[in-house]
């Protein structure tokens, strides 16, 4: 029974915290009388109660009606729908406006006290007391763990980034400073002023960003340098920007006429850099304008190309391709940094500060001055992209996406003897996504073919010589609405959607008559017949029986959009099941060497 | 024929299963008495005691060969008649890189 009531939410109603619809416990319920100029008013006071704390309350003259008719009792379970909380005397009361009857019960549940300030302190009192408790057992009969930034002891006196808010003046950060940028000059309403940025980490490894302006920026200039350390007290605090700035914290400090900076030489608890970043895909989810930390390796380096800006301004330009091991996207760098960096050797990079954007329909990233480049960071996730890519991994894709492209649909007879793909490289090579359409071949599982109301397997077919247009019945003739033919009867052809799976992802692929007709053993003429005749078992049976069914798989794909999304389709253009177990094998093997070579 | 521990191999591994039960596929050579000569994929030769099979007879000239390997000799607990146009060669790679990438396999 105390399961029902909601657990802990008595406190979160006294704090304003969020707390929907609660079950509270009625105890106490009593009926009061006021008279006021002739009219005597009811109203019913009573304690809410969620098995631990309750709270005073009274219910608004609307819900009296609940009372008398003994939907609320003492010791019922309600539901709290809407209420208003005030104080009156110095006692917190819930106005309560709205509530539902859940149960009645014929007893209070557990010993609830009266939630008030003082009850506050006292609970973090004992969670303190329990957590220090919970330590201590922790502690011992374990081996001491590797101290991490985390678990180390915090200098007396320091605030841990994280815990910077705008509400707490006196705080104290010790940090590294990561990077500096240049001060920038800038012109608002007819002043000049000028701008720098700095970034910062703490003991936790969390970062943050710091601004300053004017007179600011020349005096901490010449304080502040990159890879030292600072005691950093006085600021203001803001919220973070995220179209300005990459940084993932909450707020940014602007260091002001109250901020002081001092030198600190004991660093030993500050990390000399904090690798914040994301991968690649998240690019694709993050919104155009925003600024966004990435890694990836610098697949394709472009030349330095001019480029005239909309103001007229000639901007120096940089086209690289950045990679990691599931995609690629376009990064472009401009001015000086374009200028600047060559990017010998394929390096792996942490791009900070990149800009999100679109080019026809296909994000990309931009960087100028304001991003800051780490070569070669020295991390795990680092060292596996540059291990993929020794693997011929990049290259891989490449190989693979010229093998493909362009393969025309009947000439490649032997299509068999290309390297199997994994059909997750549909979404992570792009395929379908250029002018001509793509092919790739794969050793697939057909899991299912889709025969229910929503997606017929067959369609009425011209009759004419070499033409298989779909044909609409009007009147006593079929039609064709594209070839314009009139036909008596209309054959019948498939064209169902297939699902097709391997270890590494699924698709739907679209199959045409032949491949149909060999793979269910049916004409498509008799699948419609069994069906306009109802015979339904029969129908099911042959696509039931015809999975899973192993094969290898020619698949073309192409790009289309629709209510402004592009998705692939996929058309399954031949399929043969595996008969040839002594061939397969052998391509296994030639792919498992090629991965293990490297 | 269910020894789930019995891992395939080829002549050149067999010296590290010494008492165990394993698995061996080769070509039927010459009988003496109750043992005959066995040849494996990478060109080796393994000598096959049948003293406790006796009832049954290989009719393919290719065979697997469930047996424990002692003394130089693999003693037969059962045999699988396997098809003329077993390929050899991809039977050898395959138990090549078995051990190759032994977290995978074993």
């Amino acid at each position: 029974m105390t399961s029902q009531l909601t657990d802990g939410s008595i406190p979160k109603i006294f704090k304003n915290e969020e707390c929907v619809h609660p079950i509270l416990q009625v105890t106490d319920l009593e009926e009061t009388h006021s008279k006021n100029k002739d009219e005597e008013t009811v109203r019913y006071r009573l304690k809410l109660s969620d098995g631990k704390f309750y709270l005073l309350a009274t219910l608004n003259r609307q819900l009296n009606e609940m009372v008398i008719n003994e939907e609320i009792k003492n010791f019922s379970f309600i539901k709290l729908l809407n209420y208003q909380k005030t104080v009156i005397k110095n006692t917190d009361f819930l106005l309560v406006s709205n509530l539902e009857s859940v149960s009645t019960e014929t007893a209070k549940i557990g010993e609830p006290t009266q939630f008030t300030n003082e009850t506050e302190e006292n609970e973090i009192e004992i969670e303190k007391e329990q957590e220090q408790e919970q330590e201590q057992e922790q502690e011992t009969g374990k081996e001491q763990e590797q101290t991490t930034f985390k678990t180390q002891p915090l200098e007396t006196g320091i605030t841990l980034l994280r815990n910077l808010n705008t509400y707490n003046k006196n705080w104290k950060i010790k940090v590294r400073v990561t990077n500096k940028t240049e001060p920038k000059i800038y012109n608002k309403n007819g002043k000049q002023g000028q701008v720098m940025y700095v970034t910062l980490v703490d003991s936790n490894g969390d970062e943050m960003r710091a601004t300053m302006f004017n007179d600011n920026v020349t005096k901490f200039n010449k304080v502040l340098q990159v890879s030292k350390c600072y005691y950093i007290s006085g600021g203001m605090l803001k919220p973070a920007d995220r179209r300005f700035s990459s940084i993932q914290s909450d707020y940014e400090i602007n260091f002001n006429n109250y901020t002081t900076i001092t030198l600190c030489t004991n660093t030993s608890d500050l990390p000399k850099e904090a690798y914040h970043y994301k991968k690649l895909s998240e690019i694709e989810k993050t919104q155009n304008g925003m600024k966004i930390d990435v890694l990836g390796i610098i697949a394709e380096v472009g030349e330095l190309i001019e480029v005239k800006s909309r103001t007229g301004m000639q901007l120096k330009k940089r086209e690289c391709i950045l990679a990691d091991q599931y995609m690629r996207i376009s990064c472009n760098f401009w001015g000086e940094i374009a200028e600047k960096n060559t990017f010998p050797d394929n390096p792996v990079i942490i791009l900070k500060g990149a800009n999100v954007g679109e080019y026809l329909n296909k994000k990309n990233i931009s960087a100028s001055s304001s991003v800051r480049i780490i070569l070669d960071p020295e991390i795990n996730e680092a060292q596996e992209i540059r291990d993929w890519w020794y693997r011929g991994g990049g290259k891989k894709n490449q190989e693979q996406l010229g093998k493909t492209i362009g393969k025309s649909f009947s000439s490649n007879t032997n299509w068999i003897e290309n390297d199997r793909d994994p059909l997750s490289n549909i979404l992570n090579l792009n395929l379908g996504g250029g002018e001509k359409a793509d092919y790739i071949t794969s050793k697939v599982t057909i899991t299912h073919i889709l025969h229910d109301e929503n997606n017929p397997v067959c369609y009425p077919s011209c009759t004419f010589e070499n033409c298989t247009k779909k044909v609409t019945l009007q009147g006593s003739h079929w039609v064709g609405e594209k070839c314009n033919h009139r036909v008596q009867k209309p054959n019948y052809r498939y064209n169902p959607k297939i699902r097709l799976s391997d270890s590494s992802s699924s698709i739907y692929a679209t199959a045409f008559n032949q491949i149909c007709e060999d793979i269910l053993g049916a004409k498509a003429e008799h699948i419609e017949t069994l069906k306009q005749q109802g015979r339904n078992d029969e129908f099911n049976e042959i696509f039931n029986k015809a999975v899973p069914l192993e094969g290898l798989a020619r698949i073309r794909i192409t790009e289309s959009e629709y209510e402004g999304k592009t998705f692939k389709r996929s058309i399954l253009s031949s399929f043969k099941p595996i008969t040839d177990y002594v061939l397969e094998s052998k391509k296994l093997i030639q792919q498992i060497n090629k991965i293990s070579e490297n | 024929m269910s020894h789930p521990n019995s891992p395939h191999v080829t002549s050149k591994y067999l010296s590290n299963f010494q008492g165990k039960t394993v698995r061996v596929i080769g070509k039927v050579g010459q009988k003496q008495g109750t043992s005959v000569l066995l040849f494996t994929t990478d060109n080796g030769q393994i000598w096959v005691d049948r003293s406790n099979n006796l009832q049954k007879d290989y009719t393919s000239p290719i065979v697997e060969i469930l047996g424990t390997y002692q003394n130089n000799s693999l003693m037969e607990i059962e045999f699988l008649d396997l098809s003329e146009n077993f390929d050899f060669e991809l039977y050898n790679q395959m138990v090549d890189l078995s051990y190759q990438l032994k977290d995978i396999f074993f």
